[in-house]
């Protein structure tokens, strides 16, 4: 049985195998690039340092062992948001169960000045979908379409969910750091 | 606030440098040893595979591929093969003798003669004889071909379940895609659908066949999303019954031992739970007691308000876990619990003596003096130092003797200030007022005709979200099961037949589109404008988007309180009928919360996946 011969329309497969190889200098780059953004996303999400790092981490073995071939860089970056966010919500998934209290995780970042630290911390007070679209939206500046096809919602739930995290977010920002 | 300032606070945050040092040294250490492996199990696999259930098992792999979960076992019992050759990855997932046998009887695909070969899916290039795959497809009745012009409609809900590549030496390929759909197309009853598309490549033409097939019979066949939503909870408390594993709950654990874990596994199984296909809205916010059965790796938590999840994990060589999918029951807890060991560790004490149910939550709480054999009142009091929902304090108080037939007085901790109100949409009555209660809220119920299932909350009078003051009175509006009056717009058709809403696609009945249906008809729309603008120029802020199969009827609603009925027998012939009307009581922003709110989650799970 020669794979190779029937691979025609699907080169995927022999592309992929041999690809993963040279797998490691990519996993460099995409670190480079788009780790701070990653962990930007899961710490808010998550608001727990060591929870963010796994997260983080398993995101990227999961690039490295599905080595999926990309049509650009914009589809590279979506996929490991997308990815992450997906390990963030098992975590939190999982967490619901266990109890974990959230921490204080800002303290740890040296840049961090007060009026950033308020803002943020009014963010992760937020219910956890608010958070995500926030992040991707504000932060990480997706279209509204671009993140409903990210989260598997609809245009207008991502609209409503941005009017409405956005307006929760300012109530809470004014009531408790104003 | 300034979103720019959102955003340059959070680029304050950068990842730590051991964390990217720490990532790099895994990848880079692990990237060549990983691919050999892959590629050698997948090598082993196949050739140690038996040829008769290759053929099926091959047409599992997309599953296998996309999820990394092993092969449904049914495929082996079916073909009488010994449990024991199961191979490796799916030796969690037990076959039971409730898998019926599908019977052959049908429309008769015959590849055979045809001498081609066939691969499965992009990633797994399988080849196999082709009276294997023949064999395959006449595992299910396939029933008569279906009219395309309806069934066509629902092409953007399938997902694929196997690409079968046929070839030979002189010919083209032909394709074959077999699919599935979970929604229900109209007059298949309670059948999913199953496309075959087949293409010819020297004409570059594409037919399409659909045909209605059972879904519990490919359930059978394939371990993937519909498998899981489509089998009872037989597999996992077959587990239950053989697996280690701890039970807690109630505030204290319980030693069971194993001759008790099989009976409570067989008591439980005979209950026949079946999952759901999409996230109860409750689970999302589910934390605090429950009853956990730890069947390392995977877990069952049943939460005393009757939702269960079921955590299927896998445990990863470095002993972590990794949450392969979710299973969500709505079990009944009264059942669940009357097969469950009691609380208490001595059965003297319980009936001589008031338990201590401070801190348990209210329906473990009534379970427990329902099988003491005694009655009890509810009353909720605001306190700070119990979560609502659980139990604050109790007459007489614990310890204290009560006899047989006493009522004793429980009272349920309601929150203390202020309240956040929830979305009680689709909710039960008994559900939202017992949650509305548990936010210290006074709930007043009405009803009203609606399309929704009798019983069923189809309007709240604060939004959800809102904080409020505790005590502060909340309306609920309630289904009464009987339908309101038709009049334009013709809001009833919307849950009458299948549609699209906003792209997710709804079928006959269906209980968010009743309730979108109901909400739309809440509110006054009698006043009728006669300005019928084309509802191309208008296409932009609608939210509801609704188009009927037979006719083509789409609905857009606007963010002015305005809404737009067009029907049509045909859109491009033009023949369009418009009709406009404006919301009267102008209470447009209510209207669109709540929509949205029925919306919001009725995406099923799979729609998250990578």
């Amino acid at each position: 049985m020669d794979t190779a011969e029937y691979t025609g329309e699907n080169g995927l497969i022999i592309q992929q195998v041999t690809g993963s190889g040279a797998r490691a200098g990519s996993v460099r780059d995409a670190v480079e690039s788009y780790g701070d953004m990653l962990f930007r996303l899961c710490l808010i999400m998550l608001r727990n340092y060591a929870d963010a790092e796994d997260a983080v981490q398993e995101s990227f073995i999961k690039y490295m062992q599905k080595a999926p071939i990309f049509t650009d860089q914009e589809h590279e970056k979506a996929w490991l948001l997308k990815v992450a966010s997906n390990k963030c919500r098992d975590i939190i998934r999982y967490r619901s169960r266990h109890f974990t209290e959230p921490e204080e995780v800002l303290g740890n970042i040296p840049a961090m000045d007060r009026e950033s630290s308020h803002i943020l911390e009014a963010l992760m007070e937020l219910p956890e979908k608010f958070r995500l679209v926030l992040t991707l939206h504000y932060v990480e500046e997706y279209k509204v379409d671009q993140i409903a096809g990210m989260i598997g919602k609809s245009p207008s739930a991502v609209k409503m969910r941005l009017a409405k995290g956005r307006k929760l977010l300012e109530e809470k920002y004014r009531k408790e750091y104003l | 606030m300034d979103e720019r300032k959102l955003k340059a606070a959070a680029e304050k945050i950068t990842m730590p440098d051991q964390l990217k040092d720490r990532i790099l040294d895994q990848c880079e250490n692990s990237s060549g040893e990983k691919n050999g492996e892959y590629i050698e199990v997948s090598g082993v696999e196949r050739v140690e595979r038996r040829p008769v259930r290759r053929a099926i098992a091959a047409a599992a792999a997309f599953a296998v591929c996309a999820g990394g979960i092993g092969l449904s076992a049914h495929l082996i019992s079916r073909n009488g093969a010994p449990a024991d050759e199961i191979s490796e990855s799916s030796e969690e997932i037990e076959p039971t003798e409730t898998v019926t046998t599908p019977e052959a009887s049908h429309k008769k695909w015959d590849f055979v003669n045809n001498r081609y070969e066939i691969t499965y899916t992009e990633k797994d290039t399988v080849l196999e004889p082709s009276d294997q795959i023949t064999a395959f497809l006449n595992c299910f009745d396939w029933g008569e071909e279906k009219d395309s012009d309806i069934y066509s409609g629902y092409y953007t809900a399938f997902q694929q379940v196997a690409h079968i590549e046929l070839r030979d030496e002189e010919r083209e390929p032909v394709y074959f895609n077999i699919s599935h759909t979970v929604a229900t197309p109209p007059e298949s009853g309670e059948s999913g659908i199953v496309l075959v598309t087949s293409r010819e490549y020297e004409d570059k033409d594409w037919s399409d066949g659909y045909y209605a097939i059972d879904l519990d019979e490919l359930a059978v066949f394939l371990d993937d999303e519909m498998q899981r939503q489509e089998f009872g909870m037989k597999n996992l408390w077959h587990d239950l019954a053989g697996a280690y594993f701890t039970v807690y709950g109630g505030g204290m654990s319980v030693e069971a031992d194993k001759m008790e874990l099989a009976r409570i596994g067989e008591a439980i199984d005979a209950l026949e739970f079946a999952p759901l296909n999409e996230i109860p809205q409750e689970a999302e916010e589910e934390s605090g007691e429950a009853w956990h059965f730890m069947l390392d790796p995977s877990e069952l938590v049943i939460f005393p308000s009757g939702t269960a999840i079921y955590h299927k994990n896998e445990r990863n060589t470095d002993n972590s876990l990794t949450n392969i999918y979710n299973t969500y029951y709505k079990v009944n807890f009264d059942e669940i619990n009357a097969v469950l060991p009691p609380f208490t560790e001595t059965n003297d004490q319980r009936e001589a003596l008031m338990p201590d149910l401070v801190g348990m939550t209210e329906g473990l709480a009534e379970e427990q003096l329902r099988q003491m054999g005694l009655s009890f009142e509810k009353a909720y009091v605001e306190t700070d130092q119990y979560q609502p929902g659980y139990v604050a304090e109790t007459k007489p108080t614990p310890g204290e003797p009560v006899t047989d037939g006493d009522t004793v007085m429980i009272y349920i901790a309601m929150s203390n200030g202020s309240a956040t109100v929830d979305n009680y949409l689709g909710m039960t009555e008994d559900d939202a007022v017992t949650e509305a209660n548990y936010s210290g809220l006074k709930v007043d119920v009405e009803y009203a005709n609606g399309y929704s299932v009798q019983g069923t909350v189809i309007g709240q009078s604060k939004a959800a979200g809102v904080i409020i003051g505790t005590g502060s009175e909340i309306t609920l509006t309630v289904s009464t099961g009987e339908p309101p009056l038709e009049g334009y717009p013709p809001f009833g058709t919307l849950c009458k037949m299948g549609c699209f809403i906003n792209g997710s696609e709804f079928s006959d009945g269906d209980k968010t589109l009743c309730l979108v249906s109901d909400i739309l008809s809440r509110y006054d729309w009698s006043n009728e404008e006669t300005d019928t603008g084309l509802f191309k120029e208008a296409a932009t802020n609608y939210v509801v988007d609704a188009l009927v199969n037979d006719a083509h009827r789409i609905v857009y609603i606007y963010a002015d309180g305005t809404v737009e009925w067009i029907e049509t027998q045909d859109l491009a012939a033009n023949d369009l009928k418009v009709y406009r009307y404006r919301d009267i009581d102008g209470e447009v922003d209510d209207l669109l919360f709540q929509l949205h709110q029925a919306l919001d989650d009725l995406m099923p799970y799979a729609q998250y996946g990578e």
